[in-house]
């Protein structure tokens, strides 16, 4: 019984000594577990036939060195899962060259240790450890390579075919059926033909079989539950070697070490490019951060300052914070706020609200506009507020200066509200009205000329209709269709039905327009109330046509009455001519009332000229035709030739023309008529010599005519009086005062000019300039 | 010179009672015949269109037709060139209008416009135009 537990305990003893070893392989290296192997090695050569026993009394065991050389099996299998196959192969080689250094030390000491015997006579002893035998030797060592390679070869196969949940079948099978191979080619061998070599075979199969279980077993433990893998995906673990790995592995082994190399040169390489690439992504980051003209802060939930841009703290800087005391990165935002709202801040409490609404999800962010007046100039802010990412409790903070904004908004509120007032006063409403929907769009005062509900539910095109007067709605649907078609705009003036009782004139202009999207055409326009001006505008043509009836009247009247006013003149001047022809030479004291009743005809004659003149210039339109002066005074001349004057003097005409000249004739005729007529009448009977002198002078502007006599002259009192109407110069009662004013008016029509110059009894001189129409 | 016949239209009495007695008094014609009427004086000369009068003294103004109007149906009774010309037509009116002098100056049968009344001068002045 001790025999075993002894030989429990030597086992025990060795694999512990190897698995600690092995596991402080890091901090040592494997070079000592080796040198404890070799020192089994050495142990197991020397113990072979030293301590046995036999089982059952007749199976002969050597628990000593089967405990060794499965405890180097076992190392072995350790080494080849965990260390690969280099670190076993150097172990086998080691072991190989350790054995025969270690048999030609044997041999060497033992020859010392003969030669040193004779010398000094000492009595041979054929037992010395140092004598080896050769033949167990040279097979053992043999045989443990072809162990070794044996045992790598089997456990790869086996855990390639097998799943690894089988690890401690597979160690066991492995260990086993090298050690019985050992047993087999170890008897074989040794003792084949000797009458010990089915029981020595059948103690080795016994003594292996349980060794082999006991050693599989603890190795099991041990990679299980003590030096389990710790990184799954590393080449070791998977075991996916090549069965004969372990002989051939040189090649394999070059292979994978440049593959090795070069995996970790793309990984330094992957590495550097990643780098770069972080260090410019976050260069990129800060860049773009820093440029925004937005202030933005990122807090955490306890509302302290965790980053802030450029912008963020230049806006402290430039607001009184000179050293960023409130707002730099380490402040609480949520404690200023808190500060503010103590003091009465209301926008900070809302601002909070937001916060908490933010990072409690229940918004997806949260934006508050605020004044921010600085005492140079007013300024507002939109503070938005939304989360770090979507896992965070971070929250980002951004100020945004809307002051242009603001201030585009106010000017656009302003600009609307006077446009609205502007539509209001001018009573002009504007529309936008898609033909292809019917869907329409009044401004305010629409509704006020229209007298529409403006919170009327009914449909805003309908009730427009309902204004209209129902017989222009084929002219509208043409109108519409038309300008669609034609892409013009219109105006139209119509009628519409306001109220029950008011009628109002609308003036109505459109336009078309492309939709935003370029699709269709829709109508835009105004309309303006013209009622009033309509209202207006109707009495003014109705006034006008009045007007001109009477105008037409008054044109008819006045010939009729020059005429029917003459008729009678003109017969009572033919009866007083018989008369006066008839008159008997003793009633020559007739002659006298006769003459006087001639003149007193002629007198009215000339009146009714007069007026029958100023009608004519008043009312006629300005008619342009080539003047012939030669040709129009004669004429003038001749109408005047039955004047009843008693002098009739030649004219004397002087006319220098260097172009044609054009103007209205009828007027010509009237003013030189007047002026002509006058010049004869008021002759002066004082004088022997009478003259009237009519020049002309034509240029392409004007022309310039003077008439001059030597006539009564006209009193420098009555110079400046004497173009006005029924103004009268001279006590001779011929005139009518109608003539001079009529001369001045005709010229102002033709946009003439008259001058006067007179002296009493020396004579009279007008000059006439008389535009060229030519 | 004395001429056979003058015609005087005019539907105002007097006038014609005037212009009858300076033409006569003038001694220029051998017979002064008067009509009230264009319509009258038409039928007239339609009924002697081999002897027409050599002087006719026209009024514009008129009841049923006025002168112009005697001027274009006259124009149509005699549509030939020489018998155009034997018609010497003045036109007498007391018209101080531009348009109706216009016309008459305008027109081909008449010789000259005069402005009533009649006297001695204007009558020797139209003596001297027919010579």
């Amino acid at each position: 019984m001790y025999v075993f537990a002894s030989i429990l305990i030597e086992l025990l003893l060795i694999t512990s000594c190897i698995l600690i070893l092995f596991n402080l392989r890091d901090k040592l290296g494997l070079a000592p577990l080796y040198i404890l192997l070799g020192c089994f090695q050495y142990f197991q050569v020397n113990l072979e036939k030293l301590i046995s026993f036999n089982f059952l009394g007749k199976f002969p065991i050597y628990p000593g060195s089967v405990i060794l050389f499965s405890a180097l099996l076992f190392a072995l299998l350790l080494i080849y899962i965990k260390e690969g196959v280099q670190s076993a192969r150097t172990l086998i080689i080691g072991i190989l060259i350790s054995n025969f250094f270690l048999a030609g030390l044997f041999e060497v000491t033992a020859a010392q240790d003969y030669f040193i015997r004779q010398l000094y006579t000492v009595e041979l002893d054929p037992t010395t450890i140092f004598n080896i035998n050769y033949k167990y030797f040279i097979i053992g060592t043999i045989i443990l390579l072809f162990d070794f390679i044996l045992l790598a070869v089997i456990y790869q196969f086996l855990i390639s075919k097998i799943k690894k949940p089988f690890l401690f079948f597979i160690l066991f099978l492995s260990l086993w059926s090298v050690l019985i191979f050992d047993a087999l080619a170890f008897n074989i061998g040794v003792f084949y033909s000797s009458p010990t070599f089915t029981s020595s075979l059948i103690g080795h199969v016994i003594g292996k079989t349980v060794v082999a279980f006991l050693f599989a077993a603890i190795l099991h433990i041990y990679l299980t539950y003590i030096d389990k893998e710790k990184v799954s995906s590393s080449f070791i673990v998977n075991q996916q070697r090549d069965i004969l790995s372990i002989l051939k592995y040189r090649k394999k082994y070059m292979d994978l070490k440049i593959e090795k190399k070069n995996v970790e040169d793309r990984l330094l390489i992957e590495k550097k490019q990643m780098d770069i690439a972080l260090k410019e992504s976050e260069a990129f980051n800060n860049g773009i951060l820093s440029s925004l003209s937005a202030h933005i802060a990122v807090i955490d939930k306890s509302g302290e300052i965790l980053a802030v841009n450029k912008a963020w703290n230049e806006f402290s800087i430039n607001n009184g914070e000179s050293n960023l005391a409130r707002t730099s990165v380490g402040s609480n935002y949520i404690e200023i706020c808190k500060k503010a709202i103590s003091q009465g801040d209301t926008l900070s409490l809302e601002v909070l609200e937001g916060f908490r609404a933010v990072l409690q999800k229940e918004k997806p962010s949260f934006s508050i506009e605020y004044p921010c007046h600085s005492p140079l100039e007013k300024r507002w802010f939109t503070l938005h507020v939304v989360p770090f990412g979507s896992e965070s409790d971070k929250l980002v903070i951004s100020h945004i200066n809307v002051t242009k904004l603001k201030i585009a908004e106010k000017q656009l509120e302003n600009s609307n509200l006077q446009l609205k007032e502007a539509q209001r006063m001018a009573k002009i409403g504007s529309w936008e009205f898609n033909p292809f929907t019917k869907e329409v769009h009044f401004s305010d005062e629409m509704y006020n000329i229209l007298e529409i509900d403006k919170d009327s539910k009914e449909n805003l095109f309908d009730l427009y209709r309902s204004k209209c007067l129902p017989e222009d709605y084929n002219t509208f649907n043409d109108l519409v269709d038309r300008s669609i078609k034609n892409e013009k705009g219109y105006a139209i003036g119509y009628y519409i039905k306001a109220n029950a009782n008011k009628i109002k004139y609308i003036h109505e202009i459109g336009e078309t327009v492309r939709s935003e999207n370029g699709q269709y055409l829709k109508l835009k326009g105004t309309i303006q109330d013209f009622t009033e001006d309509k209202r207006i505008h109707e009495e003014l043509s109705q006034k006008n046509e009045e007007l001109l009836k009477a105008n037409k009247e008054l044109d008819r009247f006045v010939y009729s009455a020059s005429h029917d006013l003459r008729a009678p003149l003109t017969s009572l001047m033919g009866l007083i001519e018989i008369m006066d022809m008839i008159l008997p030479k003793e009633n020559e004291d007739l002659k006298e009332p006769l003459s006087l009743m001639s003149k007193t005809i002629d007198k009215m004659d000339v009146f009714i000229r007069s007026i029958f003149d100023y009608s004519v210039n008043s009312r006629r339109e300005i008619s342009i035709e080539k003047i012939d002066f030669e040709t129009l005074i004669r004429s003038i001349w001749e109408s005047l030739k039955f004047m009843n004057i008693k002098y009739n003097p030649e004219p004397i005409i002087e006319i220098s023309q260097e172009t044609e000249f054009y103007s209205d004739k009828k007027r010509l005729e009237i003013i030189l008529g007047n002026l002509v007529s006058n010049a004869i009448k008021y002759y002066d009977e004082n004088k022997t010599e009478h003259f009237v002198k009519i020049s002309v002078t034509v240029d392409h502007e004007k022309a310039a005519v003077v008439i001059e006599d030597n006539g009564i002259g006209i009193g420098e009192e009555h110079k400046d009086k004497i173009f006005e109407m029924f103004y009268r110069a001279t006590k001779m009662s011929t005139g009518s005062g109608m003539g001079t004013y009529i001369v001045k008016e005709t010229l102002d029509k033709l946009q003439g000019t008259i001058e006067m110059a007179s002296e009493l009894e020396k004579g009279t001189r007008f000059s006439i300039t008389i535009p060229n129409s030519k | 010179m004395a001429l056979k016949e003058i015609l005087l239209i005019d539907d105002n009495y007097i006038d014609n009672y005037i212009n009858k007695r300076i033409v006569t008094s003038e001694k220029i014609a051998e017979h002064i015949t008067v009509k009230l009427s264009p319509v009258e004086a038409l039928e007239y000369l339609g009924s002697k269109m081999d002897t027409l009068p050599e002087l006719i003294f026209l009024d514009i103004k008129m009841p049923e037709m006025d002168g112009f109007e005697f001027l274009k149906e006259l124009s149509k009774l005699c549509p030939l060139p020489h018998q155009q010309a034997k018609c010497n037509i003045i036109m007498l009116s007391s018209s101080i209008n531009r348009k109706d002098i216009d016309a008459a100056k305008k027109n081909p049968l008449v010789k000259d416009f005069l402005t009533k009344p009649l006297d001695p001068f204007k009558l020797n002045a139209v003596m001297k135009l027919l010579v």
